[in-house]
C-alpha cells in the first residue's frame, strides 16, 4: 500500500530544475547574490568615507601590508585546494577529497589568525570601536587614538568589513569541516571553541567572538542529528561556491582597505 | 524522498568535473599570485611619495 501511495512520475510532479542545475547550487548562488549585497553596501560605506573625510587616516606600515599580503596568498592558495577537493570528490576519491577541504581549512585558519593578530595589534595601539572593552592599564601614545576620536568613521567602516569578513572566512571552515569531517567535527569545534574563549583576554573582542564557534557547532549538531547524510560531490560544490565567494571578497577589501591606505616609514 | 531529476542533474555535474584537467588550476593560482604581487609592489611606488 506504502509503495503504491507513491508517485512514479516524480519527475513529472516536480517543476523542471532552475537553470538546468541543481536546487542546492541554485539556493546557494542566491545566498550568495544576497550576500554580495551586504559586502556591497559594507565596501560602499568604507569608499564613502575614504573620499568624503579629508583627513581619512593611512595608518598601516610596511608590517600590516606584508601580513596582509600573506593573508591573501593564504586565501588564494585555499581556493587551488578547493577546486581539487571538488575534483576529487567529483572523481571518488574520498581520501583526496578530505585531504584537500582540510588544506583548505588550514588556510582558512591561517586567515584568521593573522587577522586576528593583526586586529589586535591595531586595538593595542588605540584603533577601537566604543563597544570594545577598554584594555587595562593601557597608555597610548599612538596615531590610532587620534584617529578613532578625529575620524570615527574609520575604525566603524574597517571593524565592520573586515569584521564581517573574517566571520564569513571562520563560517566556511565550519562549514568545511562539517563536509570533510560530519560528525567527527563537532567534538573539534567545541575544542576550538574553549581554546579561542579561554586563551583571549577578557579585554579581547575575540574572547566573546569565540562564541560564534560555540554557535555554530550547535547549529552543526542540530543539522547533523535532524539530517545525518554523507555528503557527495554535489555538497563539496556547494560548499566551494561559498568559499570562493569568500576569497573574491577579500579581493576587494585588500587594495581597498590595505593598499590603499599604506604609510612607507 | 529525494528527487530523481536532481539526483541525475548532480551525477551529470559530478561527470563534467570528473574530466577536467587539474592544471589549468594551478596556472590560474600562479597567475593570481604574481598579479598580487604586482599589486603590492603598485602599492607600494604608489604610496611612498605622499606618505614620506
Amino acid at each position: 500500500m506504502a509503495e503504491a501511495a507513491l508517485p512514479h512520475n516524480v519527475a513529472e510532479i516536480y517543476e523542471p530544475s532552475l537553470f538546468g542545475t541543481y536546487s542546492k547550487k541554485v539556493g546557494m548562488w542566491l545566498f550568495l547574490l544576497s550576500d554580495s549585497l551586504t559586502f556591497g553596501a559594507l565596501l560602499y560605506a568604507y569608499s564613502y568615507g575614504r573620499i568624503s573625510s579629508p583627513n581619512w587616516p593611512t595608518p598601516f606600515h610596511s608590517s600590516s601590508i606584508v601580513n596582509a599580503t600573506i593573508m591573501t596568498a593564504f586565501l588564494l592558495t585555499s581556493s587551488l585546494t578547493m577546486v581539487l577537493a571538488v575534483n576529487a570528490a567529483a572523481r571518488g576519491n574520498e581520501k583526496a577529497r578530505v585531504l584537500f577541504l582540510l588544506a583548505t581549512m588550514a588556510c582558512g585558519v591561517g586567515f584568521i589568525v593573522l587577522h586576528a593578530k593583526e586586529w589586535s595589534n591595531l586595538i593595542a595601539e588605540g584603533l577601537r570601536l566604543p563597544i570594545f572593552p577598554a584594555v587595562p592599564h593601557q597608555e597610548i601614545a599612538s596615531e590610532f587614538v587620534n584617529v578613532s576620536k578625529t575620524v570615527p568613521q574609520f575604525a566603524a567602516t574597517f571593524f565592520g568589513l573586515t569584521g564581517m569578513h573574517m566571520l564569513h572566512v571562520t563560517l566556511g571552515v565550519v562549514y568545511l569541516g562539517v563536509i570533510a569531517l560530519r560528525r567527527k567535527f563537532i567534538p573539534i569545534l567545541f575544542a576550538l571553541w574553549l581554546v579561542a574563549w579561554l586563551a583571549t583576554p577578557a579585554y579581547s573582542p575575540f574572547h566573546y567572538g569565540a562564541h560564534v564557534l560555540l554557535i555554530a557547532a550547535l547549529v552543526c549538531s542540530l543539522i547533523l542529528y535532524l539530517k545525518p547524510k554523507i555528503y557527495d560531490a554535489a555538497d563539496v560544490e556547494v560548499a566551494g561556491l561559498y568559499w570562493h565567494f569568500v576569497d573574491l571578497v577579500w579581493m576587494f577589501i585588500f587594495p581597498l582597505v590595505y593598499i590603499m591606505s599604506t604609510k612607507i616609514v | 524522498m529525494e528527487d530523481a531529476s536532481q539526483l541525475a542533474i548532480e551525477g551529470r555535474v559530478a561527470e563534467e568535473h570528473r574530466h577536467h584537467n587539474v592544471i589549468p588550476f594551478f596556472w590560474v593560482w600562479g597567475t593570481l599570485l604574481f598579479l598580487t604581487a604586482i599589486e603590492v609592489y603598485l602599492g607600494y611606488q604608489n604610496m611612498e611619495p605622499s606618505a614620506c
